[in-house]
C-alpha cells in the first residue's frame, strides 16, 4: 500500500515536471535552497546550508580556500525565497571615502555593487540574483558564481585588502 | 448562445496562451524579444545601436526614458546579458554620499555619480541560456523602475 502511494506520488511528479515548462531539473531556485547545495555538490564546491539571524536559509561555500556566504532574500516566513545575494564585508582600519566607492561602482564591475557604512567602518560588496519563480540554470548560476569570485578579487585589489 | 460563445472564447484563449507560453521568453541573444515584451506590456520602445555597435533598446515609462544595454556580445550580436540604465542631470545637487546611501538601501541596482555629475542607476540581468519568462523579467523591470522612482523622490 505504501509502495503504491509512492508510485502515485512519483507519477504525479512526472506530470508536474512535464507541465512545468518554466522550471527545469537543473535550475537553482531560492525557494528551494537544496537546489543550491545540489549545485555546489555537483561543482565539487564544499557548501553547507543553515539559517541566518532572521531564520532565512543561508549557505556558506568554500572556493579556493575562501569562505563565501550566500544569503536568501524575499522570503515568506523564512521560506519561498525569490532571490539570493553573494556578499563580502571588509572591516577597514580607516574610513573609506564615498568618492572611492563611487569610483568602484562606476568601473567595469558589472553585477556587483559596493557601499561603505561609516558607523562601523565596513565596506560591503554585494551581488543580487533574482531566481524568481522559474529559477536559473545551473550553467548560468555557475557563470555568476565565477563572476562573483572575480569581483571579490578585483575589489580586494582595489581597496588594498 | 451567449454562454456557448464565452465557452468557446475561453477555450480559444487557453489554447493561445499555451501556444504563446513556449515562445514568451526574453533573451539577450535576441533584442527583438525585449521589444516584444515591452510591446506586450504597453510600453513604447525602440531599438538602436550603442557606441560600440551592440544592440540598445530605449523605452519610456511616463516621462522617464530608460535604456537597456546589451553585454557579452560576439560581433555585436548573440549577447548574453543586459543592463537596465537610467540617468539624471542633477547639476551637482547630489554627491557620492547620496549614491552610497542608495547602494546601502537598495538591492539589485547600482547607483553612481558619473563624470558629468549625473546620477545613474543601473541593474545587470543575465537572461541566461534558456531565456527569462515574461513574468520574471517583468518582476526585475518593476524592481528597477521602482528604485529609479524612489531615487528621484529622494532627490526632489
Amino acid at each position: 500500500m505504501r509502495l503504491f502511494a509512492r508510485m502515485i506520488a512519483a507519477a504525479t511528479m512526472a506530470v508536474a515536471v512535464g507541465f512545468g515548462s518554466g522550471a527545469r531539473a537543473d535550475n537553482v531556485l531560492a525557494s528551494d535552497p537544496q537546489t543550491f547545495t545540489d549545485f555546489f555538490f555537483e561543482e565539487g564546491v564544499p557548501a553547507q546550508l543553515s539559517t541566518d539571524a532572521y531564520g532565512d536559509p543561508f549557505i556558506e561555500f568554500r572556493y579556493e580556500g575562501k569562505t563565501y556566504p550566500l544569503f536568501f532574500y524575499d522570503c515568506q516566513d523564512n521560506a519561498d525565497c525569490l532571490a539570493v545575494q553573494f556578499y563580502a564585508g571588509y572591516e577597514m582600519e580607516e574610513p573609506f571615502s564615498f568618492e572611492r566607492v563611487n569610483e568602484w561602482n562606476s568601473g567595469e564591475h558589472r553585477f556587483a555593487r559596493a557601499y561603505f557604512t561609516p558607523d562601523d567602518n565596513v565596506l560591503h560588496l554585494e551581488m543580487d540574483i533574482a531566481t524568481s519563480s522559474d529559477g536559473i540554470s545551473a550553467r548560468d548560476f555557475k557563470d555568476l558564481m565565477l563572476l562573483w569570485i572575480d569581483r571579490v578579487d578585483e575589489f580586494e585589489e582595489f581597496i588594498g585588502w | 448562445m451567449k454562454t456557448k460563445g464565452l465557452f468557446l472564447a475561453a477555450i480559444a484563449s487557453a489554447a493561445f496562451a499555451t501556444a504563446a507560453f513556449a515562445e514568451d521568453l526574453v533573451r539577450a541573444q535576441d533584442p527583438s524579444t525585449v521589444t516584444a515584451f515591452l510591446f506586450e506590456e504597453g510600453i513604447p520602445s525602440k531599438t538602436d545601436v550603442d557606441g560600440v555597435g551592440d544592440p540598445l533598446v530605449q523605452f519610456r515609462k511616463g516621462d522617464q526614458p530608460y535604456l537597456i544595454f546589451f553585454y557579452d556580445c560576439t560581433d555585436n550580436a548573440d549577447c548574453a546579458s543586459l543592463r537596465f540604465y537610467s540617468g539624471y542631470e542633477t547639476n551637482g545637487a547630489v554627491d557620492a554620499d547620496f549614491a552610497n546611501k542608495l547602494n546601502n538601501e537598495n538591492r539589485f541596482a547600482t547607483t553612481l555619480i558619473d563624470d558629468e555629475d549625473d546620477l545613474v542607476l543601473h541593474m545587470d540581468v543575465l537572461t541566461g541560456q534558456n531565456g527569462m519568462t515574461y513574468k520574471d523579467f517583468r518582476n526585475l523591470m518593476d524592481i528597477f523602475i521602482s528604485l529609479v522612482e524612489d531615487a528621484q523622490a529622494q532627490m526632489d
